[in-house]
């Protein structure tokens, strides 16, 4: 076969045109290209996500501190006190915190679930102290207000306190 | 109402103009319709997001070589998945049902049309695969032996050769007065 037939038999083979795509393949591969966005934008605020844990930290501590007053205050059920007077969510819309592409945070916060104590223990330097622990759930709540999805993360954590035991 | 984003609908109308010999392609790799049509959509989805990575503000539209090359490297790979499921049911009690199902390559407008393209389809498949992958790319995919190269891991000189020896195959396999040589 010589360049000139390879010419026409490649022209006529040419004629014979691919087929069409299947009905709906092409939306599929779209939509799969659009759900790894999608995928890609919930890793982003898992990731965004770890910004609001010094708020997180700094909310409990301060729930805690309270916690620890009111534990101590005579006359009231300690454990009891301290559940319910942990604050409501907090808003997540803080300045300074990165709003991940398509999805909005709409609350971050913590509550206390429980309180035990642990009773009176030595620290290392002969301090008489009481140790209390506190359990926590630290919640965060993102929205997509384009396609209404919502992530909820729920985080339990445990701190223990140490507070110096007056002796006099 | 959701904004429009350009790089998605620049990749959908991409999709549309191209997708016919990107599937023709993927056909070529696998062993059946839905192996190929999951073989084609890996390779985009995989793009798509190799591309959005590089480009933060707009994934560009890639190049067909690398696009053809992406199409084959998902056909290996789901080969080789295939070959140990294959296996692991061969050795079991398991029965595969291995029906096909049936997916004109070529489409035609009219009956001459769909019998010239089917005896195309059924020779194209009778070819050796280096052969028949290069002259899908030549014909079909509208790629030149520098591309087809790229895509397929082989020098300009192979690819020739080889397309060469498939037109001359397939010349000799098909009836002249269907497509007038």
């Amino acid at each position: 076969m010589d360049d000139k037939e390879l010419q026409q038999f490649e022209e006529a083979l040419r004629q014979s045109r691919p087929s069409r795509l299947p009905e709906g393949f092409a939306n599929r591969v779209n939509a799969a290209r659009r759900k790894e966005d999608e995928v890609d934008n919930v890793i982003d605020a898992r990731d965004a996500f770890q910004w609001f844990r010094p708020l997180a930290t700094a909310a409990a501590v301060a729930v805690a501190a309270f916690g620890v007053i009111l534990f101590f205050s005579p006359g009231k059920p300690s454990s009891e006190v301290v559940a319910d007077k942990a604050p409501a969510a907090t808003p997540s819309s803080e300045k300074g915190v990165q709003v991940p592409r398509g999805w909005q945070p709409v609350k971050a916060g913590n509550i206390v679930e429980d309180a035990h104590d642990d009773g009176i223990i030595y620290s290392g330097d002969g301090v008489l102290s009481r140790s209390i622990r506190y359990e926590f759930t630290d919640n965060y709540q993102w929205v997509n207000p384009e396609t209404g999805a919502t992530i909820e993360f729920s985080i339990p954590q445990e701190s223990r306190f140490v507070v110096p035991v007056e002796t006099d | 109402m959701a904004e429009s984003d350009p790089a998605d609908d620049q990749w959908s109308t991409w999709f549309h103009d191209y997708g016919p010999r990107l599937l023709l392609f993927a056909r070529q790799q696998t062993r059946s319709e839905s192996d190929a049509q999951d073989v084609l959509q890996d390779a985009i989805v995989r793009l798509w997001k190799s591309a959005d990575k590089q480009q933060e503000s707009s994934p560009s539209i890639p190049d067909l070589p690398l696009v053809y090359r992406a199409i084959r490297h998902a056909a290996i790979d789901l080969g080789r998945k295939t070959d140990r499921r294959v296996r692991r049911e061969q050795s079991s009690d398991y029965v595969i049902d291995d029906e096909r199902e049936k997916v004109e390559w070529f489409g035609g407008s009219n009956l001459e049309e769909e019998e010239r393209n089917a005896a195309l389809e059924v020779e194209l498949q009778k070819l050796p695969d280096k052969f028949r992958e290069v002259l899908v790319l030549k014909i079909w995919g509208d790629q030149t032996f520098a591309q087809i190269a790229e895509s397929l891991d082989i020098s300009q000189n192979t690819a020739a050769s080889r397309y060469r020896y498939g037109m001359e195959a397939l010349r000799k396999s098909l009836k002249p007065e269907q497509f007038s040589f």
